[in-house]
């Protein structure tokens, strides 16, 4: 505030001087080429920070509320597909959290729709560990890390140049592998 | 911000309402300021007088814009619809006046109506601009909304005020002077008759039961006791074998309904943006099965699971109905959004119980897209109140997740009928279709 208070005085100052030379010439300074120049290199300063602000901020618009379409409510599964995005996308370092979640869900799910298909509980965790639940070894390989070497090497070659993280492409057929059980049950 | 206050107006004409008022530049001149010091930079150091000359001309813009001060918000708002007690899929014509009190014109103004969050535009647009609003003057603008089941209040305005040459701007919410709300009330639909668990109540009616007496259906045949009515002694086989027995038959009788319907926050869920919430499902289930049921003369009651209780007991006949109707539609504890305060189930669960008559079944309509649900229903199964759910399904199947919920639920669905609790799972099709579908298997 200090220092805009004292470019305003300045300002307030050159354009009272300004008004002065022009009622009496008399009280003119002599502008010397050395003044000329130093007043041209602050201005060229001044200009030049103005362009780099300009540069760096957008111009800012408040954004008028869109009240037109009806207030939605979600969808049951978005924050899990939030929890998938987050995996693998930001580096390994990061998706710890979301991996556990999900990894929790999953389990639990699983064991549930392999004992709602007729095993045992303990039946059921021994067929998880054990990759013999599913014929697709990916969804095989997210509950059996041991399991990832079962995908075929045309299958893993294409998987590596999909450029999705292998979690999150464990997890996506672990969840179609559950509901194709799931839906077969429902089925009979 | 949120603190709503009253301007005066310059006039001193009324006094205008003005929430969450905000000022700020819009930054748009910030380049001019650049080009003019520049520009007189390089005049200067070049000892070209003419660009010195364009740098002044463009300091005198930067410094316009600088001291460029939006004009206040003294606008009324008038709203007025067309119809305020529409029929649900009626559109509404929605009139807005916003007339100028102050004393100050308005050059470059843009409104947005605060169409109610549960309704959307079906006709027009509720935006609107014009330039310039004279002191004094009125401009009006008027778009049409599809009428759907609820009490639905218009929020305020949103209204930008801009300066001459758009350096700064003004933003504020602005109440309407006068509320207008509107009140859709849907019919409860023709009465769907679900099938019943057999817990009833000492009432003639239409649930058959185990208990043997007078009724339609027969049940066993058991020896003669003096008292027994002669219509159900079995003539044939006194005849054949000289054996005087009487047949018993399976009594029918009225069964206590409470409907409850889950409004939980967890229960606003829809398989799309578009799509109808899981609980606007439910409550019109509700109200299919209310009529169904005290067609079939059970008393019948609503209750909502929601942290805002509802509690109507069972009944029946116009006055209860009318109840029904009016509470449906437009009690808080069914309103198209989502509550904010938390619900707490044990709390919830014991006072429903304390209110439930005894021997009264529950039917619950619920999406199930929680394990909180599936234990409380147990716990109140269990606690001998037969509970049978009709469940509209909310989940989808284009991603991962909504596939994952969708297996979740069934599983979920799947525990309730291991407990002996059935289920009609609801999806795309009319209720009737699926409560059929069900009384078939069940």
């Amino acid at each position: 505030m200090n220092w805009r208070g004292l470019g305003v005085a300045v300002g307030v100052g050159c354009v009272l001087a300004g008004l002065a030379v022009v009622v009496s010439p008399s009280l003119a300074v002599e502008v010397t080429p050395s003044l000329l120049t130093l007043v041209g290199v602050v201005a060229g300063l001044a200009g030049a920070a103005a362009v780099y602000e300009r540069a760096t901020t957008d111009e800012q618009r408040t954004e008028p509320p869109t009240p037109e379409r009806p207030l939605s409510v979600p969808t049951p599964g978005t924050e899990l597909d939030r929890q998938l995005d987050a995996l693998g996308s930001r580096g390994r370092r990061f998706g710890i959290g979301e991996r556990r979640s999900i990894r929790d869900r999953l389990d639990e799910l699983a064991v549930a729709v392999l004992v709602r298909d007729g095993e045992s509980e303990a039946t059921a965790r021994e067929r998880l560990a054990a990759g013999t639940w599913t014929d697709d070894p990916h969804a095989a390989a997210f509950f059996a890390e041991a399991h990832a070497s079962d995908v075929p090497l045309e299958e893993r070659l294409r998987a590596a140049f999909s450029g999705e993280p292998s979690p999150r492409r464990r997890a996506r057929h672990a969840i179609d592998a559950l509901a194709r059980i799931a839906d077969r049950e429902h089925e009979q | 911000m949120s603190t709503g206050r009253t301007r005066r107006s310059a006039a001193g004409r009324e006094e205008v309402a003005v929430e969450d008022e905000t000022v700020r530049r819009t930054g748009r001149w910030r380049g001019v300021s650049a080009l003019a010091l520049v520009a007189g930079a390089v005049g200067i150091l070049a000892a070209v007088p003419g660009l010195v000359l364009c740098g002044v001309v463009g300091i005198a813009f930067a410094a316009v814009s600088r001291s460029a001060r939006p004009p206040p918000v003294t606008l009324r708002i008038e709203r007025s619809v067309s119809e305020s007690r529409p029929a649900p899929d009626e559109t509404v014509t929605v009139t807005v006046e916003v007339e100028n009190v102050g004393e100050a014109i308005c050059n470059d103004l843009r409104v947005v109506d605060g169409v109610p969050p549960g309704l959307g535009v079906a006709e027009g647009s509720p935006r609107f601009a014009t330039a310039p609003l004279r002191p004094g003057e009125t401009a009006s603008f008027s778009y049409g909304i599809a009428a759907t089941r609820g009490v639905h209040r218009f929020e305020s305005a949103f209204v930008l005020l801009r300066d001459t040459v758009g350096a700064t701007e003004r933003v504020a919410r602005v109440p309407a002077a006068t509320d207008t709300p509107l009140t859709c009330v849907p019919p409860l639909g023709f009465g769907i008759e679900g099938s019943l668990r057999d817990q009833t109540i000492d009432q003639p009616g239409r649930v058959l039961t185990d208990v043997g007496g007078s009724g339609v259906a027969f049940q066993a045949t058991r020896e003669y006791r003096p008292g027994d009515p002669l219509s159900r002694v079995d003539w044939n086989r006194l005849a054949k074998t000289g054996d005087l027995s009487t047949v018993d038959l399976r009594e029918e009788r009225a069964a206590a309904v409470v409907l409850l319907v889950d409004a939980r926050e967890e229960a606003y869920r829809a398989s799309g943006p578009e799509a109808e919430s899981a609980v606007s499902r439910s409550v019109r289930a509700a109200g299919a099965l209310y009529v169904g049921l005290t067609n079939a003369e059970n008393p019948t009651g609503i209750a909502a699971l929601s942290p805002d209780p509802y509690w109507l007991a069972p009944g029946s006949g116009p006055t209860h109905r009318a109840q029904v109707r009016e509470a449906l539609a437009t009690h808080p504890a069914f309103a198209p959004a989502p509550p904010d305060e938390p619900f707490f189930p044990s709390i919830r669960l014991r006072r429903l119980r304390r209110r439930l008559p005894a021997r009264a079944q529950v039917v619950v309509c619920a999406p199930v897209c929680d394990d909180a649900l599936v234990r409380l229903l147990r716990r109140l199964d269990v606690g001998g109140h037969r509970v049978s759910v009709v469940s509209p399904d909310p989940t989808a199947t284009d991603t991962p997740g909504s596939q994952l919920a969708r297996t979740e639920r069934r599983v979920r669905l799947s525990k309730l009928r291991a407990a002996g609790i059935p289920v009609i799972d609801w999806g795309d099709e009319p209720l009737a279709v699926a409560l059929a579908r069900a009384g078939g298997s069940r």
